[in-house]
Order: structure tokens, then sequence, then C-alpha cells
């Protein structure tokens, strides 16, 4: 058979002329996958296929390359060495599994309960220990969805998988929940502590609260009781002012014991505003 | 008489635990062997295992058994290892890579390893199987099920849910990569011959 992947042109014609041309096949050209004009890169295009096996390279075509392996010593040599590497991963032995965890699997099975409960199953060791949390990755929405290597969105891959999406649905809305509670709980941090700034910077708003940091405690409860009566609104107020309330009874305590009843003077704003509980002598 | 593996299944959904056991003893080999050389140690891939498994166990009812249960576990074990790759790469664990560059020089201890053929093999696999966990995750997991679990590119391209020719240039690029991390491996075997 004529083999067109010689190195030398035949007798009688100066150049390559048609005999640059590979023989036609589907999806291939004379520019190599690799955007390299050229014989050797045209046929090193080729040889992944070959070596595979899989019926991409056409019977006159495989005939060609092996022609041309013959006589350029390049090709020959990566194609020797792709082969030695199918070869190295082909008879690379399969890994020594030391334990048998069907044991461990069945246990977990029926901690779990039934295939259609959910709940989640502390991972045990080959003993059947569990294993600390450290150890464990993060848990995630689900192991079977994963991030689609395009989209990068989750996917559920396994089945039809109406499972995965259900779990993913309720994760999203207690992730929501849970978001929508921290975002309250700072507004009315915020709120409360805007409003107490604004109420220490007055005089008046320091002669009311007697000017001392027990007082504003019990003036903070005070509005803490008031505010938890708002419906929804009950649980972040009332650990909100449960917090500044307790801190203020603490850095009172801590004033008393140390003798220093007086922090700062009465006439500085903007001095007043900074210290909101500390102002035991300020009456 | 040895079940198949839809009557284990069937048996399974019917509450009997013990038949599920048999598909574990049956396959958790496969699965091992694919969670060791895309996690590369013993521990990591024993969890995954027993993940793989109750995964498995808790979707039971969603295997349409239009695939082959090995085909399903796969499935479910490639994700596991992705999950886990990322996980660990999130928490800034160690890169294999640094293990590999810092630790020791692949080329070194191939040619320094005993002059047994044995001992010659043993090294060259211990470096390919570093080369192996040094490809991007979705080049390793090509490369794993189709060289190590014998998988063919159609059931690769059926478990990544890929087209075939996506699965094959995945799986050519990664040969390439290991060619050129194996290349002191590859020519001293061209020089000693």
């Amino acid at each position: 058979m004529e083999n067109r992947f010689e190195h030398t042109p035949p007798e009688g014609q100066e150049g390559w002329g048609a005999y640059a041309t590979p023989p036609a096949t589907s999806g291939h050209s004379l520019l190599s996958a690799s955007g390299k004009l050229g014989l050797c890169a045209t046929v090193q295009d080729f040889l992944p296929s070959l070596i595979e096996g899989d019926g991409e390279v056409q019977p006159e075509m495989v005939a060609a390359i092996q022609g041309h392996l013959g006589v350029c010593p390049t090709c020959a040599r990566e194609f020797k060495e792709m082969q030695r590497v199918v070869m190295l991963l082909d008879t690379l032995p399969a890994p020594q599994m030391v334990h048998d965890y069907s044991g461990v699997i069945l246990r977990r099975i029926q901690a779990q309960g039934t295939p259609q409960s959910h709940g989640s199953v502390p991972r045990l060791d080959i003993v059947g220990r569990q294993v600390p949390a450290t150890r464990r990755e993060p848990a995630r929405a689900s192991g079977i969805g994963r991030v689609d290597e395009a989209s990068k969105t989750r996917s559920a891959t396994v089945g039809t998988s109406t499972v995965g999406t259900t779990r993913r649905q309720k994760i999203l809305a207690v992730q929501t929940q849970v978001s929508t509670q921290q975002l309250r709980r700072v507004t009315a941090a915020g709120i409360v502590a805007g409003i107490l700034a604004f109420f220490l910077s007055t005089e008046w708003g320091r002669e009311a609260l007697g000017g001392n940091a027990e007082s504003a405690a019990d003036w903070l409860r005070q509005i803490g009781d008031a505010l938890a009566e708002i419906p929804g609104l009950h649980f972040m107020i009332a650990s909100v002012m449960a917090a500044l309330g307790q801190a203020g009874v603490m850095l009172s305590q801590t004033f008393r014991t140390a003798g220093s009843a007086i922090v700062q003077g009465g006439g500085d704003r903007r001095g007043s505003s900074r210290c909101i509980v500390l102002l035991p002598g300020n009456a | 008489m040895e079940q198949n593996d839809a009557d284990l299944v069937r048996q399974t959904l019917c509450g009997n635990t013990a038949a599920y056991n048999g598909l574990v003893l049956r396959y958790q080999r496969q699965v091992y062997s694919l969670a060791f050389r895309m996690l590369g140690n013993a521990e990591d891939a024993g969890d995954l295992v027993q993940d793989t498994f109750l995964r498995a166990y808790n979707a039971l009812a969603s295997f349409r058994q239009d695939a082959s249960f090995l085909t399903w576990l796969y499935k479910i074990a490639s994700n596991l290892c992705i999950d886990h790759l990322r996980s660990r790469k999130a928490k800034g664990a160690l890169s294999l890579d640094v293990e590999v560059e810092e630790g020791r020089e692949p080329a070194a201890d191939a040619r320094s390893s005993a002059p047994e053929d044995s001992a010659i093999r043993e090294a060259v696999n211990d470096v390919l199987h570093q080369a192996i966990l040094n490809l991007p995750e979705k080049y390793r997991l090509v490369v794993v099920m189709r060289h190590l679990q014998d998988m063919s590119v159609d059931e690769i391209a059926g478990v990544l849910e890929l087209p075939p020719g996506t699965v094959k240039t995945h799986l050519f690029r990664a040969r390439e990569m290991l060619r050129g991390r194996l290349r002191p491996v590859l020519e001293m075997e061209t020089d000693g011959k």
C-alpha cells in the first residue's frame, strides 16, 4: 500500500504535493489539534486514538501512520512513550484493602433506620468507634449532588434524585432562615445602641439614668422587657438587652471594687456618648 | 446460587439489610480502589467506602437499574471524591503537589531504587501513583476509571454524565500529563535498553 507518511517524497516529485495531505478521514485535517502544521504533528494527533483502539482511526490511516513511525524516530519515540504510559497504568496493582468495611457500614445503616430516613449518622472507624468530628469533612448539602463543572451550580446526579432535591430545598430554607435571624438581630442591636447613644449624649438623658451603670443596666432591662412584648422580636431583643444589661452590671461592680467612682465628667458630649455605661460618678 | 444485584436491591428495599450487606461485600473493593487512587491514602479511602454505601442505601429507591449497580456506586463515589477533594482544598490541606515536589524527586527514587526488577517496578508504581494524584480532579477521575477500574469510555461517560468525546479528550490529556511527569522514568528505561 502506498504510504503517504514517509518523509521522502516519491521519485519524480520535487515536493510533497498531494503526498503532504494524509488520507481524508472524518474530523481530521492537516492542521493538527495542537495547532501545528506538519506531518509529524498530524501523526502525533492520531497516536492517542491509535493506542486507545477506539476505531476512530480508519484502517488505511493506521497503515499509513505505522509506515511513518517506521521512518520517523521522533514520532516512533512519542508512540513508544505513550504506549509505555498506558502499559504502566494498566498494570498498576490494585491497592490492598486491609479492612472489611461491611460490618461498619451495616452498623451505620442499622443506626439510622430505613433507607428513606436521612438522619446524619456518625462515621465509624473500622472497630465501630465514632470518628472525631475534626477528622470529618464538613457536612455537604448532599454527597449525591455536586457542583457541575460547567455551570458551577449544584445538581443532582443520581437517578431522578428527588430525595436530593428535597434535601437541598430544606437546607436552603434553613440557611435563609438563619441569615434572616442574624440580620434581624444585628438590626435590632444597632437600633438599640443608636437610641442609647443618643440618649446618653444629652444632659437630660444622663440625669434620667442617674448617671451610673446600675441605673443604666436597669434602664436597659426595662427597655428590653418592653421590646420583648413586640411579637416576633421577643427572642432577639431579649437576648440583646440581656447581654447589654449584664455588661452594665459587671462594669458597675468592677468600678465599685476599684473605688474609682468617676471616670467621666458631665460636660463632654463626645466623651459621654462613648462611655455609655461607664458613668458611675456622673450623677 | 449467588443472587444478582437486582434481587439484592429489591430485598434491601423490602427491609432486608443482610441483602445490602451482600452488595457491600461484592463491591467494596472496587469502591475502595477508586477512592484510594483518587484521595491518595487508606484512611480517607475507607471513610469514602462507608459514605458511598450509606448514600447508596439512602438513595436506593431512586436506583433505576438502567445501569449496573456498580456503575451507580461509582457515580456516587466519584461525586463524593470530588466533594472530598474540594473540601480538602478549601481547608488548605497540604497539596500533594507540594508533597511530591518538596518531599522527594520521583526520578531520583526510581533511579536509586534497588536493582531488582520488582523493586524498580515498585518504585515506578509509587511514582505513577503520585503522578496520578497530581492530575487535575477531572483528569484523575477519568484515568482511574479507565485504567484502574477497567471501565470503557462509554461507561465513564455515563457515570460522569459527559459526552464520550469529552471523556476521551480528558483521558488523552491526562496521559500526556502523566507522560511529562514520568519522563525521567521513561528516559531511564529507554537508556537502559
